[in-house]
């Protein structure tokens, strides 16, 4: 858990109480126990079509998306979850200390990210071993949810890692996220410092 | 009788293998949905189940896993009947073939968690049972990975049709479902809701799957239906594909079937080859028959209690006989209380909950479903609605996500004519009074020819003597003596005869000075004689210490963990250190809500509760609402400190006069349609109700209308709308429009996270809040006039 994350959630400036920090304290171990943390994800070549970015046949419309993957040939998609037992947390807490429904609440959504995190870690090591560009998800701007349902398809999300969708697109379990990040394989020179096959143009 | 269910559990039946599969094979695209076919290529569907059937197969399924409103439309009553024809035409080549009309999962996840309501589920698998037209000669319910869909699904099914009813569930890797139940929970809870035959499908292969299909034969005397797939998925190429070979797959199914399972067939990856293959090597194994003795058992969503030799320790404090705050609770619809008394029964070890909000002057069955609705989206132990009412019974047990602890029948012929049918279409463990027409018989062989009776009765609705817990009724020493020794002396000679047995404990001190003290004693003494399951007050510290003492020597406490653990907690609770003394002003101001509220209990004594409001409530929580605007407090503080005032409005509540109302005037809340994020709402709920206010609460993804009807009715002054999601900002714009409509003289006051003041405007609310304590000074501007 990274308590700075937290208090920016909680929208903390400087230093927190003392009851506060155990409030966080205690949220974090409860929510160490109680989630669950779920991860789906492929490496797809992008097309360009005139209009967006396919991946695996799926069309991907809107500028932002070709934007951000400008300069690479490959995009990750993946979907993570911190499960079930996270949304019970939050719930359980609401009408009986909406204090600790809150700090909770941010410590997932801290959980959250660093299951990005170490999932993108592990998109990185590979096989093969990739760059990366920074995660995007559907809901910023220019990035329609209208995406959602495509992502659920490409990666059987519903099935492999139990989110669902609502009408609206919105994620089931709420701790959930999904995101494309742009990667590009790791030259041989680059992994073995070696000049390989790969550098080999001519 | 169905010629399905004449051979179920009879032989081994061989079901078919993947659809989807065969279907990617002949060119679908991963996009496309699977069920049009049915219209648009009869002829495929029709030459993938004659592969199947020429393989040996005896069952095959339709091509409708998806053929649901969510998926389908308006299309359902079009496809299903379509497939169904598709499907019958094959089988009717052959004299051993069935047809199962398939049924998977709706897609969406259900309330608490989701949004599907579990009626609004029941509705849309209805309509495809309908659409199904019992033509096929079962229902399969497959891939399920929640329990609660599950039982939407079955009900669905059992109402709206004739035919036998197989579900089968999807585990994950760690062998639960996505919503957490076991193999075992999950099993027996399908066990109770009346299917004819359960199992698993889908998730992994036959080897990882042996271990699921082990457990659900130790509690289980249904046939069991097990459909792996051909091993784990692996990309290749961009491409899932499965690996297990037929002649592996074919080998692991024989230990399927010699672990209990009576029907096998195939899902994703299998093909008319591997179920060949499974025929051959299947064909001729004899049957496994469940021979152990089944469990007695209720379960939750997640989690099962089983009735052994530990004694089950049932919560009893949510029950309003002698409880004037309960009694209050129920009347004023305050579910957070009720919630909040189950919570912190299950913290104090309760296995299970009793359940009861039966008062003369409220709905019963209204308030018992609504409880039993919160509590199990925040407990994750059995519940055992507790009702003398069968139809708030039968409301709650069909909302009841799980197995639940029925209380109760008793030997008058009309409570188990009510009740017996309930049980055996919901399923349930239900408690037996040991007491008929002619009261409650002194002598224990009087109680004894009662259980006798209930057994029988019971066994005419095909509910077996381990459904029944019997209750031989503890009654008080105060006015018979001999009652104690009586009750126990049945509950001895109960449980000899392998009968399970309940008591609620505490009545045998009734009218006696220091009842624990009894009660605790009482209870250790039944424990010694056999008692299953106490219903007691898991809060009683001295009584639960006899309890864990009782299982360190009676060797009930594994390495006496629990005995060992409850004693370092109560070691590590501090001597109440009494530093420097806080006012109540203080003590709210800091959040410390138990300190509070023995200082409120303290002063009522010198002052009125109207006093304590205005002298230290009040002052506090516009101290912290100040702090927290001048941004030297936070968000967790704010809210511990309106915990605590909380907390002191409960202690002195029933000291308020009647008539001098605390309320300053009622608001309605909500977020706004479509958007499901509700903590921002819950926060201003929370001050609000601090500062006064009376909260109705619509929660959360509400219709404009039903906000305008709400504000009508109750002719509300303040209305507040939340909004998280810019794609749920618009139905904002909508409801604002149709409050005024409906409510001229209303104010609304908005916020959430995408809300600016400049997007307030524009939308003609009155106010913009940008968090919550500015939707309480716009409340007391609002008021201030009144």
């Amino acid at each position: 858990m990274n308590e700075r994350n937290v208090l920016r959630y909680l929208r903390i400036t400087g230093e927190p109480d003392d009851r506060t920090r155990e409030l966080i304290g205690e949220c974090d171990r409860e929510a160490k126990m109680k989630i669950e943390p779920k991860r789906v994800y492929r490496v797809y070549d992008i097309v360009r079509e005139e209009n967006g970015i396919s991946l695996d046949g799926v069309l991907f419309e809107g500028e932002q998306i070709v934007h951000r993957l400008v300069g690479f040939e490959q995009c990750a998609v993946f979907a993570v979850t911190l499960g079930i037992g996270a949304d019970l947390l939050v719930r359980r807490y609401t009408s009986i200390q909406p204090s600790k429904a809150a700090v909770m609440h941010a410590v997932l959504a801290d959980m959250t990210e660093s299951v990005c995190d170490l999932t993108e870690a592990q998109i990185r090591k590979g096989p093969p071993a990739y760059e990366t560009g920074t995660r995007f998800s559907p809901g910023y701007p220019g990035l329609p949810l209208d995406y959602q349902p495509l992502i659920f398809r490409m990666l059987e999300v519903t099935k492999r890692i139990g989110i669902s969708l609502t009408e609206q697109n919105f994620m089931i379990p709420h701790k959930s996220v999904t995101a494309f990040l742009g990667v590009k394989e790791k030259n041989y020179e680059q992994v073995s410092g070696v000049v390989g096959k790969k550098n080999f143009v001519f | 009788m169905n010629r399905f269910l004449e051979s179920l559990g009879k032989r081994i039946l061989f079901f078919d293998g993947a659809m989807g599969t065969m279907l990617q094979k002949a060119g679908l695209k991963g996009g496309d949905l699977p069920e049009y076919l049915n219209v648009e290529r009869p002829e495929l569907i029709g030459s993938i189940h004659r592969a199947y059937l020429a393989a040996g197969c005896n069952v095959v399924t339709t091509n409708t896993f998806g053929a649901n409103r969510n998926k389908l439309g308006e299309r359902v009553s079009e496809i299903v009947p379509a497939a169904v024809g598709i499907a019958r035409e094959a089988a009717s080549e052959y004299a051993e073939a069935f047809v199962a009309q398939d049924i998977g999962p709706t897609g969406k996840i259900l309330q608490p968690f989701g949004d599907l309501a579990f009626e609004d589920a029941y509705s849309i698998f209805a309509e495809q049972v309908r659409a199904g037209g019992d033509r096929a000669d079962l229902i399969l319910i497959e891939t399920m990975g929640d329990l609660y869909e599950t039982k939407a699904a079955v009900l669905a099914a059992k109402e709206n049709s004739s035919l036998p009813v197989v579900a089968t569930l999807i585990f994950g890797s760690d062998g639960r479902l996505l919503t957490g139940a076991d193999a075992k929970t999950a099993a027996i809870t399908l066990s109770a809701f009346g299917v004819d035959a359960l199992g698993v499908n889908c998730g992994f292969g036959p080897e990882a799957m042996l271990p699921v299909v082990r457990q659900m034969a130790e509690v289980t005397d249904l046939p069991i239906v097990v459909n792996p797939n051909a091993g784990l998925p692996e990309v290749v190429d961009g491409k899932t594909v499965y690996t297990v070979e037929p002649a592996r797959f074919a080998a692991n199914m024989v230990k399927i079937v010699q672990a209990g399972a009576s029907c096998v067939g195939g899902c994703c990856g299998t093909t008319p080859e591997h179920i060949r293959a499974e025929v051959e090597a299947c064909r001729d194994l004899p049957l496994v028959k469940a021979r152990r003795e089944l469990p007695t058992a209720v379960t939750s969503y997640s989690a099962r209690v089983e009735f052994g030799s530990r004694t089950v320790i049932i919560g009893e404090r949510i029950n309003p006989t002698g409880k004037k705050r309960l009694k209050q609770a129920l009347r004023e619809n305050d579910i957070d209380y009720i919630v909040n008394e189950g919570i912190e029964q299950t913290d104090a070890a309760a296995d299970i909950l009793d359940v009861n909000v039966g008062l003369p002057e409220i709905d019963e069955t209204k308030m018992l479903s609504e409880a039993i609705t919160e509590l199990q989206a925040v407990v994750n132990v059995p519940l055992q609605p507790d009702t003398t009412d069968p139809k708030a019974l039968e409301a709650a047990l069909r909302l009841y996500n799980g197995k639940a602890m029925i209380n109760s029948v008793n030997g008058k012929k009309e409570t188990t004519d009510a009740i017996f049918p309930l049980v055996q279409k919901y399923g349930g463990v239900t408690v037996c009074l040991l007491l008929d027409e002619n009261g409650i018989p002194d002598s224990v062989d009087g109680r004894l020819a009662i259980a006798s009776k209930i057994i029988e009765r019971a066994a005419s609705f095909g509910i077996p003597p381990r459904e029944l817990i019997f209750d031989p009724l503890a009654m008080s020493v105060s006015t018979d003596p001999k009652a104690a020794k009586t009750t126990l002396e049945t509950v001895r000679r109960l449980h000899e005869s392998g009968l399970k047995t309940v008591l609620g404990v505490s009545n045998v001190s009734f009218g006696l000075p220091d009842r624990e003290l009894l009660t605790s004693e009482f209870f250790v003494l039944a424990m010694q004689a056999g008692l299953s399951a106490g219903i007691v007050n898991p809060k009683s510290e001295r009584l639960m210490n006899a309890y864990r003492a009782f299982n360190a020597l009676y060797e009930r406490d594994e390495h006496f963990n629990e005995y060992i653990s409850a004693r370092s907690r109560s070691d590590a609770v501090p001597s109440v250190n009494k530093p420097e003394k806080k006012s109540l002003f203080e003590s709210i101001l800091k959040g410390l809500a138990e300190e509070s509220r023995m200082q409120a209990k303290a002063l009522l004594k010198e002052k009125s509760a109207i006093e304590i409001i205005d002298g230290d409530i009040v002052p506090a929580l516009d101290e912290a609402g100040g702090r927290f605007e001048e941004k030297t407090l936070f968000l967790p503080q704010l809210l511990m400190c309106a915990e605590a005032a909380k907390a002191v409005f409960g202690e002195i509540k029933s000291a308020i006069p009647k008539g001098a109302s605390a309320s300053k005037g009622t608001i309605l809340i909500c977020t706004v349609k479509n958007d499901v994020h509700d903590i921002g709402k819950n926060i201003v709920k929370t001050l609000l109700e601090n500062y006064g206010y009376e909260v109705v609460d619509l929660g959360k993804d509400v219709a404009p209308e039903e906000v305008a009807r709400q504000v009508k009715a109750r002719g509300v002054r303040l209305v507040g709308l939340s909004a998280l999601m810019t794609t749920t900002v618009p139905f904002m714009e909508q409801t604002v429009k149709a409050v005024r409509a409906a409510a001229p003289g209303c104010k609304i006051m908005v916020g959430g996270a995408v809300l600016t003041q400049k997007y307030a405007d524009m939308i003609g609310a009155d106010s913009y809040s940008k968090d919550a304590m500015g939707a309480v000074r716009y409340a007391e501007e609002v008021f201030s006039g009144s």
